[in-house]
């Protein structure tokens, strides 16, 4: 299949501090009309550094490659890059078809123009006119669900609203190559269902290049993956293994980072998986038995104990607060068990830290630092909790 | 291609006008009302400084001059200010749509067109209240086409030379309103042009780009040529060079500008 997109050895850098950033444009601004357009400043000035270094790859028609990689990695840098929209400073982008994207989708709406003139605009600077015009902007309106609203000024939307406008004006086209960068948490769910829908209808007919924090979007999307970090990609290949190498380097940051803690040298603990201590960061399959060993010498009696498994971005995924098993002390007890059930999460980083209160569950006495461990195996969707129901077929 | 571009540079000028007119309780009647107060103020204080003299021919002459120069003063430093500002005015458009910069330089073009057919109306109609007469040659018509048009090249050109340091530099709006006054000043507004071939005041006309046109169409108003027309299209050639070599700049200098924008 022919390739449609080629990105060959691309470099691109930015500028650490405004002023050096602005005193840089200016000199590349008037280089260029001296030297009719020549970039003689490949390398890099003071305060210079590089947000993309050497990428190379190329798309064919029916493949989506999905773009993994922490904040700063270059994602959206490379996207604009390949849409134009910034210039390289070495290397080159070859597109061989048109392109379309889904980048700030909502940018460019005139507040006090209604949803209908603002897409009647965006249709016209698309190339559309008379019947084509009017079917866009038909079709627009039907996607974006917006009724009567979409006759009313974009000042008087919500932010959902807007989203919805956005996309639906933007992805109403028919690319070759097609760019979308982090685009799909827009409106409620099945609004997202549709868009998911819209994108596998578009990706079918064109190459597509997809940027997304969400594993759940890229593994259900793309049947390539690149991970960047720093500007570099260091893996190229299959999805999940690319998922595998954002949730370990996920995990890796996760474990530098052991969280806010409060009174740490209150309470200590030990996490158990399947009987045996945990180290640190250690790998688990799915469904592994996780209990705690818990030192509670210096703890007031009757303290409220709350275990809490957090996510790689710290969300709290779940607590096991030892007033829902209306747990009283004896007294002279120094250690404190706790079985949490198997780990029936989906493949990623995880920790899990202790917050004490008062036995009145008022005040904050203890949050311990928290111990950071991974769980293994093939990852099925964006979900973290995935439990193992037992199913039967009645007879 | 230069079709669609055309279309999208209608649609873009329409969307401007639109945006202009619902801002505005009174829209298009700035046109009129900035004008209408110079030249109401230019009445009384030169009726003042004659002792109270009626008015004569030649005093319906010197307020026409008045109100034509900053009914055309206010329009061309507007298309300035909005050609230099249009990289960052529409960065939203320029980032989310595959949509290069010459749709927006060329709304602009047609934005002043109209602005310009506005204020001739405008000049046209203030010509028999103040009981002057149109002119009768045919050149003196074409000269004034020609000046009009002149300094609809040199806005569009200071503007898009403008364009890019306004995105790096605020400076460049400040210095636009600064200059305003002294433009006003230095160009043949509330005086006639000095018409001699010679001197500073010459020279100084000549590198002023509202002067000569300005002198231009008041001579050709009463049906009288001005020394300025040689230089008027000296420059307006030049201008039209430096204007195609600036789009044509544009298409990389679009992308370090939105870069620099964040």
């Amino acid at each position: 299949m022919t390739v449609l997109l080629e990105v060959n050895d691309l470099w691109k850098k930015y500028s650490r501090d405004l002023k050096s950033s602005v005193k840089y444009a200016a000199r590349d601004i008037l280089r260029g009309a001296v030297s009719g357009g020549q970039n003689d400043h490949k390398d890099l000035r003071d305060s210079e550094f590089w947000a993309i270094r050497g990428m190379n790859f190329s798309l064919r028609r029916g493949e989506v490659l999905g773009v993994l990689g922490h904040n700063g990695a270059g994602k959206s840098t490379l996207l604009k890059c390949i849409a134009g929209k910034l210039a390289a400073d070495r290397g080159s982008v070859i597109r061989n078809g048109e392109l379309g994207y889904l980048l700030e989708m909502s940018a460019g709406f005139s507040p006090t123009m209604t949803g209908r003139d603002n897409v009647t605009v965006r249709g016209r600077l698309m190339g559309m006119n008379g019947k084509a015009l009017a079917a866009y902007i038909d079709e627009v309106k039907d996607f974006s669900e917006l009724d009567t609203f979409f006759d009313s000024p974009v000042q008087f939307y919500s932010s959902g609203m807007k989203s919805r406008l956005g996309f639906a004006a933007s992805s109403v086209i028919r690319p070759d190559i097609l760019i979308i960068d982090e685009v799909l948490a827009v409106g409620d769910l099945s609004f997202r269902l549709r868009c998911y829908e819209r994108v596998n209808e578009l990706a079918r007919n064109a190459a597509v290049i997809f940027v997304s924090h969400s594993i759940g979007q890229v593994a259900r999307l793309c049947n390539r993956a690149i991970f960047l970090e720093k500007g570099k990609v260091l893996y190229e290949g299959g999805v999940q293994n690319a998922i595998s190498l954002y949730q370990d380097k996920l995990g890796d940051q996760n474990e530098r980072k052991r969280g806010h803690t409060l009174h740490p040298e209150l309470i200590s603990f030990s996490l158990m998986a399947n009987g045996c201590q945990l180290v640190p960061g250690q790998s688990l399959p799915y469904g592994a038995n996780l209990s705690l060993d818990i030192d509670i010498s210096k703890l007031p009696e009757n303290a409220v104990i709350r275990p809490l498994l957090r996510d790689g971005s710290q969300g709290v995924l779940a607590d096991w607060n030892s007033v829902r098993s209306n747990l009283s002390w004896p007294a002279g007890r120094t250690r404190l068990k706790a079985d949490l059930g198997s780990a029936e999460l989906a493949p990623g980083a995880y920790s899990i830290s202790i917050e004490v209160m008062s036995p009145d569950g008022v005040e904050h006495i203890s949050l311990s630092e928290s111990t950071p461990f991974r769980i293994g195996g093939s990852y099925l969707n964006a979900v973290a909790i995935q439990k193992t129901a037992t199913w039967q077929f009645p007879e | 291609m230069w079709r669609q571009t055309i279309n999208s540079s209608v649609a873009l000028a329409k969307r401007s006008i639109s945006i202009q007119i619902k801002q505005h309780a009174l829209g298009y009647a700035w046109a009129l009302i900035t004008p209408m107060l110079y030249a109401a103020c230019y009445i009384f204080i030169k009726g003042q400084l004659n002792g109270g003299a009626a008015h004569s021919a030649d005093s319906g002459w010197d307020i026409l001059r008045a109100f034509a120069g900053v009914t055309i003063f206010q329009w061309w430093m507007h298309i300035v200010q909005e050609m230099s500002d249009f990289i960052r005015k529409n960065r939203g458009l320029l980032r989310g749509i595959n949509v290069g910069p010459i749709p927006f330089v060329l709304s602009v073009l047609f934005e002043g067109l109209i602005g310009l057919l506005i204020r001739v109306v405008l000049i046209l109609i203030a010509i028999p209240l103040l009981g002057l007469s149109f002119p009768t040659q045919p050149f003196s018509w074409l000269s004034i086409i020609i000046s009009l048009m002149a300094l609809l090249i040199s806005a569009v050109t200071i503007g898009t030379i403008l364009a890019p340091w306004a995105v790096l530099y605020a400076d460049v709006r400040k210095g636009l309103s600064s200059v305003s006054l002294p433009v006003i000043l230095i160009s043949p507004i509330f005086y006639p042009a000095f018409e001699q071939t010679s001197g500073p005041l010459f020279w100084l006309n000549c590198i002023n780009p509202l002067a000569a046109p300005l002198a231009i169409l008041a001579k050709s108003l009463h049906d009288l040529e001005s020394v300025y027309m040689l230089p008027l299209i000296i420059s307006t050639v030049v201008f039209t060079l430096i204007l195609s070599w600036s789009l044509k700049q544009l298409h990389r200098q679009v992308p370090i500008l939105l870069e620099r924008m964040g």
